[in-house]
Formats: C-alpha cells, sequence, structure tokens
C-alpha cells in the first residue's frame, strides 16, 4: 500500500498508509493527519487515491501546499514526491506498478459522489440574451430550457441549446440561406458554441449573450 | 416513433480482444426511434446482468409508460427528453433491486448513452463514459460530457489537456447505474437535420480509435450503418480491442419539417 511518511527537521515522525480515498492533512483534529503547528491550515490538504494512483489536493490552505518545491493545488503523486506543509514534510511512497496491477487499471471503476473530492463544484452558470436594437432594445431572457427557439417564421430561425455548462447557437431556415451571426460572421450550418460577451443577429435582431451565475 | 424523420441504423457489439466476457449490451428499437449502448461493470458477470437489465428496462419503460404530461415544473425539458430519463432512472432502481437480491451481484453498475428521435428533435440521456456522437458535413461533433474523474478535473482546471491524455486513471467513472438510489442524468435536446449520422459508442471503440479515424470511416461509408459499424469495430479489434466493443450507427435519410419552425418563445422580439 502506498503511504505517507511525515518528517520535522530531519526527523521522521510517523508514518500514515494511504488506505481510504481520501485523506486529509491539517491541524484540526479530526484530520487523519494531524499537524499540530500554527503554520498548517485546520484543513490544509488532502490525498485522494483510486486504485493505484494518489493525487495531493490543497484545500485552500492560508499558507500553501508545496511538492518539490513548488505550489500546488492539485498534484498527481509519484514515489518520491517531497511535499511541505508549514514546517513540515511528508514522503509519498508510491506501489511499485507491476503488470499485474497496469492491466487491473484497465478495468473501468465507478466511484460514489461521496468519494470525490470536497471542493465546492464549479458556479453553474446561465445564459442571458439582451435585445440591442428595435422596438424591445433593453429586454432580456433566461436560456433556462435545453433548447430556446428564436427568430421569426419566414425570416429567420435559430434555436440555443444548452449542452451543460455551455450554450451553442444552431441555423434552422432562413431567407435566401441566410445564417445567424456572431460578431458579424454568418455561423453556417454547425452549431456554434457562444462566449459570454459575443454578440448574435437573429431576425434582424441584435441579442448580447452573457453568462452569469445562476 | 414519430413520422418526421426516417432514418436506418445499425448496431453491434463485441468482446473484443482481451476480455473474458462482453460486458456491454445493445438496445434498437427502429419503429420507436430510440438506441441505446450499456457499458456494464462488476465482478464474475455481474457486469452483462447490470447492462441487460438496463436495455431491457429502458425499453418497457419506452414501451408501456405513458410520456410525462407537459407542465410547467420541467419546462427546461420536453416531456419525450423526460420520459427517456425516466427510463434511465427506472433502470437504476432495478439494478439496485437486483443486486440486492444476489450477494455475487453486488455493487454491479453499468453506463448508459441513449437517445430517441422525436419531432426533429433527438433526445439524449447518458451516464457515464459510452458517448453520442453527431457527423454533420464531415464535422464530428462528441454531444455527450464523459462522467469520469479525469473529464471532471479537465472541466474544473485541475488537469491540463497533456495531463489528462496521459492520465492513468481514465478508467475511473464518476457516475453509473447501479451505484446509488439517487442518479442525475445529463440530459440534451438537439435538432436533427437530413444526412445526420449519429454514432453511440461504449469506450471500447472511442479508446481505440481517436476522432479523426472515427471521422474517416463516417465519412466515407456513414450512408451505410452497417458498412461502417463493422469497419469501426474491425478497426478498434485492430488496435488492441483492450475492452468490449459496442456500436451503434444511425444514418438520418429525411426530416419532414413540421409546423415546429417559428420562434416557441412568446417574443415580440423579432417584429
Amino acid at each position: 500500500m502506498a503511504k505517507l511518511v511525515l518528517s520535522f527537521q530531519g526527523r521522521v515522525l510517523e508514518d500514515f498508509p494511504l488506505d481510504k480515498e481520501r485523506v486529509t492533512i491539517g491541524r484540526a483534529a479530526d484530520n487523519d493527519i494531524c499537524i499540530e503547528n500554527l503554520a498548517v491550515s485546520g484543513r490544509h490538504a488532502a490525498v485522494e487515491t483510486f486504485q493505484n494512483d494518489s493525487y495531493l489536493v490543497d484545500l485552500g490552505s492560508t499558507n500553501g501546499t508545496l511538492v518539490n518545491g513548488n505550489p500546488v493545488t492539485r498534484h498527481a503523486l509519484r514515489s518520491g514526491d517531497y511535499i511541505t506543509i508549514g514546517k513540515h514534510s511528508l514522503t509519498y511512497h508510491g506501489l511499485q506498478r507491476t503488470a499485474e496491477t497496469d492491466d487491473e487499471v484497465e478495468k473501468t471503476i465507478a466511484i460514489r459522489p461521496a468519494m470525490r473530492s470536497a471542493e465546492a463544484a464549479p458556479v453553474a452558470l446561465l445564459g442571458y440574451l439582451r435585445v440591442q436594437n428595435g422596438g424591445a432594445a433593453g429586454r432580456e431572457m433566461v436560456l433556462s430550457k435545453a433548447q430556446t427557439k428564436l427568430g421569426k417564421a419566414g425570416l429567420q430561425v435559430a434555436a440555443i441549446s444548452r449542452r451543460q455548462q455551455d450554450y451553442y447557437l444552431e441555423h434552422i431556415e432562413g431567407q435566401d440561406g441566410r445564417t445567424p451571426t456572431i460578431n458579424g460572421v454568418q455561423i453556417g450550418l454547425q452549431p456554434r458554441k457562444l462566449a459570454h460577451g459575443d454578440i448574435l443577429e437573429i431576425a434582424n435582431t441584435r441579442l448580447g449573450f452573457e453568462l452569469r451565475p445562476a | 416513433m414519430d413520422e418526421n424523420i426516417r432514418f436506418r441504423a445499425f448496431g453491434i457489439t463485441d468482446i473484443g480482444q482481451v476480455r473474458e466476457h462482453n460486458e456491454d449490451a445493445i438496445g434498437l428499437a427502429i419503429d420507436q426511434g430510440y438506441m441505446v449502448v450499456a457499458d456494464g461493470m462488476g465482478g464474475h458477470n455481474a457486469g452483462e446482468v447490470a447492462s441487460a437489465i438496463a436495455i431491457d428496462e429502458i425499453a418497457h419503460h419506452l414501451s408501456f409508460s405513458d410520456c410525462p404530461a407537459p407542465s410547467a415544473d420541467n419546462a427546461v425539458y420536453s416531456p419525450q427528453t423526460l420520459h427517456l430519463r425516466d427510463a434511465v432512472i427506472v433502470a437504476n432502481a432495478a439494478i439496485l433491486d437486483a443486486a440486492k437480491q444476489d450477494d455475487a451481484r453486488q455493487g454491479m453498475g453499468t453506463t448508459v448513452v441513449a437517445m430517441q428521435f422525436t419531432a426533429n428533435r433527438v433526445a439524449i440521456a447518458h451516464v457515464g463514459d459510452s458517448r453520442l456522437y453527431r457527423f454533420r458535413e464531415g464535422f464530428l461533433d462528441q454531444l455527450t460530457t464523459d462522467h469520469t474523474l479525469v473529464q471532471e478535473w479537465l472541466t474544473r482546471k485541475l488537469y491540463t489537456q497533456e495531463e489528462a491524455r496521459n492520465a492513468k486513471n481514465k478508467n475511473v467513472i464518476t457516475r453509473a447505474l447501479g451505484l446509488l438510489e439517487e442518479l442525475e442524468v445529463d440530459l440534451l435536446e438537439e435538432l436533427v437535420r437530413s444526412q445526420d449520422l449519429y454514432l453511440l459508442c461504449s469506450d471500447g471503440l472511442s479508446g481505440m480509435l481517436d476522432d479523426t479515424e472515427i471521422s474517416k470511416v463516417l465519412s466515407k461509408h456513414g450512408q451505410e450503418p452497417e458498412t461502417a459499424a463493422m469497419l469501426l469495430l474491425k478497426l478498434a479489434n485492430m488496435a488492441g480491442g483492450k475492452d468490449n466493443i459496442s456500436i451503434i450507427i444511425v444514418c438520418v435519410d429525411e426530416v419532414v419539417a413540421g409546423q415546429d419552425d417559428a420562434s416557441d418563445e412568446t417574443l415580440d422580439w423579432f417584429d
């Protein structure tokens, strides 16, 4: 089993086997590896292990986490990596790779959400459209649906589809085969991914696209 | 199935070159317009039990239960998309039930990627790392986003593309049927065009062939789904066939434009 060896000023203090998916490091008493030193944050870092691979994650500590002298927020550990937390250090001793463990790695495994990192998921963003010209100028709508169709039959119709965090503009029909534009350029027949700040034109109406926290 | 879309489809699942079992399963119902690929996992033969249950339960739900009524609560997705989602959720419950009744099947699970045509759209539901691609006018577009640790870290920018390519933990998926009672299913709705090709596959294909190789086959043979699927299968096996390989190719011959062509918002923005 892989392990971390804790040392202080060159003296080895203790071995910690990485025997669960998440081993936490910090000053608070409920950490798996508790380091009572003021340079260490309450919840400083964690090591996540999946089969034979371990990953070090800094949990937003005040003084940071170094690996081989470089600050990291997340790092795939290699045997011999030297982790510095405050004035303490931890050395990572990984497993020897054998043909057998390599073969095992091929098999798909699924992890439960609880076993995943405790970091906050990225803030969900929602797309908004704001009309920039004509009588409806200033009006706004939120693009909450999987697909929103926009435009005027006979003139130009387009759809905006949501793929999880991303939005795509797609042509449906238009007079003389004209397609909607993004920042003045016709999009053609492939869906185009929208970026915050893009200006769309559909059926002669100009629309500003924005991504904002939901 | 709606008469608005005419299509041809062909599917195949293969054990590959290395594995002792085929834990994948596929389902196709041309008349109802749906296609499903499931990639099972779990000891002994539990993986193939899980994927088979998923295919059966999804088929059963789509055939015998009614589409949910449109309501303000689920205005985000069409009733057809929610119907597909519900089918996946029912399958999850069935797998958990089956696992409870047999110790040898503890911890079995499966991925699912499913699509169903509806009017001039396609509803898509997926969980895990089985994928749906669309090939349109020479351009291959991966519509689903894998539920893998590697993809998750890429999205959160904890991994660079380079690190993701070299990652050793590519096999870790973060969602699957059979894990928990609560299941989050990713849903998509896309417009369908004549000549579109859709490719559903397990990672036994996408892990062996890159997008360029897949595009090449689809652009040359996509109009003949069986030819294209058999060629992709052969190429994946030649590349090592390290996992089970499942492939469904759907070729859309015609989309009949319906009344579905105006703004569906009651917007006066475009007057």
